[in-house]
Order: C-alpha cells, then sequence, then structure tokens
C-alpha cells in the first residue's frame, strides 16, 4: 500500500512541519528545504511558492499573489502549486493546517 | 584536472566518546578519547561557526552519548545561532524531559534515537544496560510529545535480525517519522587507532 497524493483544495492551508527549515544555501547558491537527514535543493519555482507558505494564507491566496507576481493564467499556476505541494506532502516535508 | 572537492552538506560531529551502553559492534574507537582530551565549548562553538560558512547545512551531534556533555544545550544553541540544522542522535537513556525541552527550545530540530532490539530482552542485552529498552520507550514518547520529528535507527544483525518486523512496527507505534538500518561500514566494530 503506497500514500497517494493529497487532493489539496483551493482553501487549505498548508505549513512547514516542526523539524523542517526554509533557507538560503550562500555557500552553493540558490535555496534549500532542510528536513530529517534530507536536503531538497530547490529551483526558483519552488523557492518562490515556499516562499509563499506562512502557514496563514490559502493555497489559493498563494496562487493569487503568484499569478500577479508572475503574469501567468491562474489556472496553471494552481495546477502546478497543487502538485508540488501534494508532493511535499508525501515526502513529509509540508503539512496541512 | 583535479577540481576541489564540493563544500559538504553534513557534518558528524562526534562530541564524546562516553556512553552508557556498550553495544558490541559500536564504530567508536578502542582507544577512546578521554573526557579531559574532548573538544571545549568554545572550541566547538568555532567548529560550528566555520562549519556553517564553509556551506555545511546539517550538522549531526552525536558520541558516543551526546547527552553526556553538559554543555549539549550551549552547542545546540551555537549551530542554530549559524542556521545549522541539529539532529540529536542519542540513545535516549540518560536524558530527562527537562533537558529535552531546553534542548527543543534552544532550537533542535529532530532527535534521532538508537534501538537495539524490539523488545527489553534483546535491545538491553545488546545494550549492556538493564531498563535500556523501556527508558527508550519512555524517550521517545517525551520527544513526539515536545512536537520534535523522531527517527529510530537500529544497526541490524543475526541477533536481532529476526525482529525486523517488530523494529517496523515499534517506529510506528512511537510515532517515529521514519526508521533505519545504518548500513555497518568496513570499519564497523571496534577498532584500534593506528600508532603515531
Amino acid at each position: 500500500m503506497s500514500p497517494s497524493a493529497p487532493a489539496l483544495a483551493e482553501e487549505a492551508i498548508v505549513r512547514l512541519p516542526r523539524g523542517v527549515r526554509l533557507r538560503e544555501d550562500r555557500a552553493r547558491g540558490g535555496w534549500v528545504l532542510l528536513a530529517p537527514e534530507r536536503v531538497f535543493q530547490l529551483d526558483p519555482v519552488a523557492r518562490e511558492v515556499l516562499s509563499r507558505v506562512d502557514g496563514e494564507r490559502d493555497i489559493g491566496a498563494i496562487v493569487d499573489d503568484l499569478a500577479a507576481a508572475f503574469a501567468a493564467p491562474r489556472e496553471r499556476i494552481l495546477g502546478d502549486v497543487r502538485a508540488m505541494l501534494a508532493d511535499l506532502i508525501l515526502k513529509q516535508v509540508l503539512e496541512v493546517v | 584536472m583535479t577540481r576541489p572537492a564540493p563544500p559538504p552538506l553534513g557534518m558528524l560531529a562526534e562530541l564524546t566518546h562516553r556512553c552508557p551502553l556498550q553495544c558490541p559492534y559500536c564504530s567508536n574507537p578502542l582507544e577512546l578519547t578521554r573526557k579531559r582530551d574532548e573538544l571545549d565549548t568554545a572550541t566547538w562553538q568555532r567548529v560550528f561557526a566555520e562549519a556553517a560558512e564553509l556551506g555545511v547545512l546539517q550538522v549531526h551531534l552525536s558520541g558516543g552519548e551526546p547527552a553526556a556533555r553538559p554543555d549539549l544545550e550551549a552547542l545546540v544553541a551555537s549551530c542554530v545561532e549559524h542556521g545549522l540544522y541539529t539532529n540529536l542522535i542519542t540513545a535516549g537513556v540518560n536524558l530527562s524531559r527537562a533537558r529535552l525541552d531546553a534542548l527543543a527550545e534552544a532550537g533542535l530540530d529532530h532527535v534521532q534515537l538508537s534501538i537495539q532490539g524490539a523488545s527489553a530482552e534483546v535491545n538491553d542485552r545488546i545494550a549492556n544496560l538493564p531498563g535500556a529498552f523501556e527508558k527508550k520507550r519512555a524517550f521517545a514518547a517525551e520527544v513526539t510529545d515536545a512536537g520534535l520529528p523522531l527517527t529510530l535507527n537500529s544497526v541490524i544483525h543475526r541477533h536481532n535480525l529476526h525482529q525486523l518486523p517488530e523494529l517496523v512496527e515499534l517506529a510506528l507505534d512511537l510515532g517515529a517519522g521514519a526508521w533505519r538500518s545504518p548500513t555497518p561500514s568496513t570499519t564497523a566494530g571496534r577498532w584500534r587507532t593506528a600508532p603515531r
């Protein structure tokens, strides 16, 4: 039995659980997500999304913000953000509030 | 053409060789560094600052038993000050709740608890410490109660291989996010430091 990706509603609020931290990696450049025994090197898109995850804004608000900042179609951003966040939840580095 | 090695992501800090357990396969050397020869607080703090500067992102505080160091809280705080992710690798038999809370308060990110077997009989025989198993169980509950993520690790060998399913069960029971079995390296087992 392997877990499947959760369906995330636009109203869902996510946050980094205790033991997971987002920080800049000055030595190598870029940003990383630090988790128990793991380091995720983030691409610029992942960084833009995760830097907006604050445990208060819901996914819809994060997508609105990204759509405004990057002048891209909201529906497409919503799909990408949902897929990325669901994947991070499966990897135990993100949780639904 | 040789290129410089990339900076390490993680650093294993062996804070001490003192340990309440006596597992026969321990990778610590036979000739242990004595307490008086351990690096002092200020030296470790300098090492953590230099490691962070070099590009280290995660520090694994280990030993021996890192809780044998009375300055463990200060060392965690120093790592946090330099942005280092701190993982405490402990046997979980000599860390009080008050101390655990102080470590969490200092910014400890994660606890990795060693388990030698899935029952008191097997665990305590391998660790050569009666009562260790129950202490580990209680400690695991305190870690999750303190809100810290917990990982269990077990060295697997012929004396506990039959408990593999129970070890995974135990990890789930104790609320661990993961259970790992470190692969013994070729240097595992007691070894002597080469004469200088």
